[in-house]
């Protein structure tokens, strides 16, 4: 027999004990402190800054830097050299035309290395190294960025060509290949990248937009039925759906030419994969840094920022995704408002060389250059939602 | 099942009505009454959840996470451990209104609000205090009241698990 009075303290023991736990753990609150437009567009031209200030003169950007050792390490990846030069058109898009100038230095590093593959194909590599299906891609991307902001067509030749090039990477059932072998003349059929494919994919379709009429959307719709049905499974990817940011890239940009249900399916999953990660970082705080790893690095964060920014203009576009519209852009404005707050300021500059500090994100005492590109992508898509310009 | 039953359902199974049967003594009218201010009560909790959410700073996925795991956790303690100690005599009402009161309920009505809306949460507390009161009318022999509450503790595992899943595959 138990007595009321008993029944009632074991009760409110319970309440307490299950309310503590929760507390701490699942129910931790989630922190998201203000962020203006104005916030949003000054912290991405802090981290363009950063990759700016420190363009060694070839082009090329600074790729890695300790601040607590001051070690530069000599080493550098063509993919991120060419995605950080979109992300500068980006800002250049945005506005900031003064950073045209060192993305193009950029650009021309690319297109020095540029060597031809087949009629009418080419990319760009290192002398002597095989070709990558994604430094194709995002100098594809820069180049179409470009000329969005510029009107400038002068390098229409060359997207051609890369575009000659990524089809050619294309299986018939929407694989891309990663591998452009010089020692064959031909693509690898067993390399495979979980980051390649989606770029190719938003590349393929940014051509189509440019250059509509000329057959590149027949090219990206197998490889978008591919990444929204088939590709985690097949490519052994994790978590599911691989939170693919180039791929939400692809959907805002082919959302208009009518998605199909498998893929509004897809954008849903995605968006949920980038939403949880952003409601888990924003209750990393006091207990909840222990109860909540581990801190992302800016790059990882960064790319959260742009798949929200993208699939929040798929999800105003498709009445499919409406429901999750306010949900997407209230997650991207508090991840962006998060990242902004760990951004390096002048007032938290511990080396000798503070323009190797300000603007950028470190994770322990490391900066990538891609830490600063992804993050400056969000955050230019958070000050779209926060300013009301979201296309 | 749709979004509206599956809520009523969550509320039932977070209920666990055969977890409620009366002790032998038991006065049913006083404990049908506690039963019902109790569900108020916990509707009346329900109602706030906006300024709940809002208090907590939390998300609604993060609170169907949360809940998922209560509702899963209490559903283990109902399908692994030992069978409540019948009540004292006495105080039937007010031992069955603390009884409603209880994490799983009052956090599975809390999401349900915030994914369905309060009228879900309402009927399914009208759904479960139906339940409990007709079981008790039964008077079920006192080996099938502990199988009917192992029985909807591994349902309360199950429906944890499906809303930890939907709160994380929530945006």
């Amino acid at each position: 027999m138990i007595s009321t009075r008993r029944r009632l303290a074991v009760t409110a023991v319970t309440w307490v004990m299950v309310g503590a736990v929760l507390r701490i753990t699942l129910l931790a609150p989630e922190r998201c402190s203000p962020l203006t437009p104005e916030e949003a567009h000054a912290s991405a031209v802090a981290a363009v800054d950063w990759i700016v200030t420190n363009q060694q003169p070839d082009g090329r950007y600074l790729y890695l830097y300790d601040r607590e050792t001051g070690d530069t390490p000599a080493v550098y990846n063509l993919v991120r050299h060419a995605g950080t030069t979109m992300s500068v058109y980006q800002l250049v898009e945005a506005g900031e035309t003064e950073y045209l100038a060192a993305a193009d230095r950029a650009t021309d590093y690319m297109l020095e290395r540029m060597i031809e593959t087949g009629p009418g194909a080419g990319s760009w590599a290192e002398p002597g190294e095989d070709l990558q299906l994604g430094a194709a891609a995002l100098m594809s991307t820069s180049l179409l960025i470009r000329r969005r902001a510029t009107n400038d067509p002068r390098y229409d030749d060359v997207l051609r060509q890369l575009g000659g090039f990524m089809v050619g990477q294309q299986r018939p059932d929407g694989v891309m290949l990663e591998r452009w072998r010089l020692s064959t003349a031909a693509p690898d059929p067993e390399q495979r990248s979980r980051y390649a494919t989606g770029e190719a994919l938003w590349a393929i379709a940014m051509l189509h937009e440019a250059f509509p009429g000329e057959g590149w959307d027949g090219a990206a719709w197998p490889i978008l039925d591919y990444i929204a049905t088939r590709r985690d499974a097949e490519e052994d990817l994790f978590p599911r759906p691989w939170p693919d940011q180039w791929a939400a890239y692809s959907l805002a940009e082919m959302v208009e030419w009518g998605l199909d249900d498998e893929h509004t399916d897809y954008a849903r999953s995605l968006a949920a994969q980038f939403g949880v990660q952003v409601r888990w970082d924003a209750q990393r705080e006091g207990i909840g840094e222990l109860t909540h790893p581990p801190e992302t690095r800016g790059a990882g964060f960064g790319t959260v920022l742009e798949g929200l920014g993208m699939l929040g203009r798929v999800a105003a576009h498709d009445e499919r995704l409406a429901d999750l519209e306010d949900a997407i852009d209230e997650r991207l404005v508090c991840g962006s408002a998060r990242l902004a707050a760990r951004q390096v300021s002048h007032d938290e500059v511990i080396g000798p060389k503070p323009e190797l500090e300000v603007g950028a994100w470190f994770l322990g005492a490391e900066t990538r250059m891609d830490d600063q590109q992804h993050p400056a992508s969000g955050m230019l898509w958070a000050e779209q939602v926060l300013s009301g310009r979201k296309p | 099942m749709t979004g509206v039953v599956a809520a009523i359902v969550t509320i039932v199974v977070a209920w666990n009505p055969p977890a409620m049967l009366p002790a032998a003594d038991d006065n049913a009218k006083q404990r049908a009454i506690g039963l019902a201010i109790g569900a108020a009560l916990v509707a009346l909790i329900a109602a706030a959840t906006d300024p709940i959410l809002g208090l907590l700073s939390v998300s609604a996925p993060t609170l169907q996470t949360a809940a998922g795991s209560v509702i899963a956790l209490f559903g283990l303690r109902w399908l692994l451990g030992p069978s409540p100690k019948p009540a004292e005599p006495g105080g039937a009402r007010i031992a069955a209104a603390v009884a409603t009161l209880s994490p799983p309920t009052v956090i599975a009505a809390l999401t349900v609000t915030a994914e369905e809306g309060w009228i879900a949460a309402v009927i399914g507390l009208g759904v479960a205090l139906l339940v409990t009161v007709a079981t008790a009318q039964r008077r079920l022999p006192v080996r099938a009241g502990h199988l009917l509450r192992r029985a909807t503790g591994a349902a309360a595992i199950a429906i944890g698990v499906s809303l930890i899943l939907a709160g994380i595959r929530s945006v």
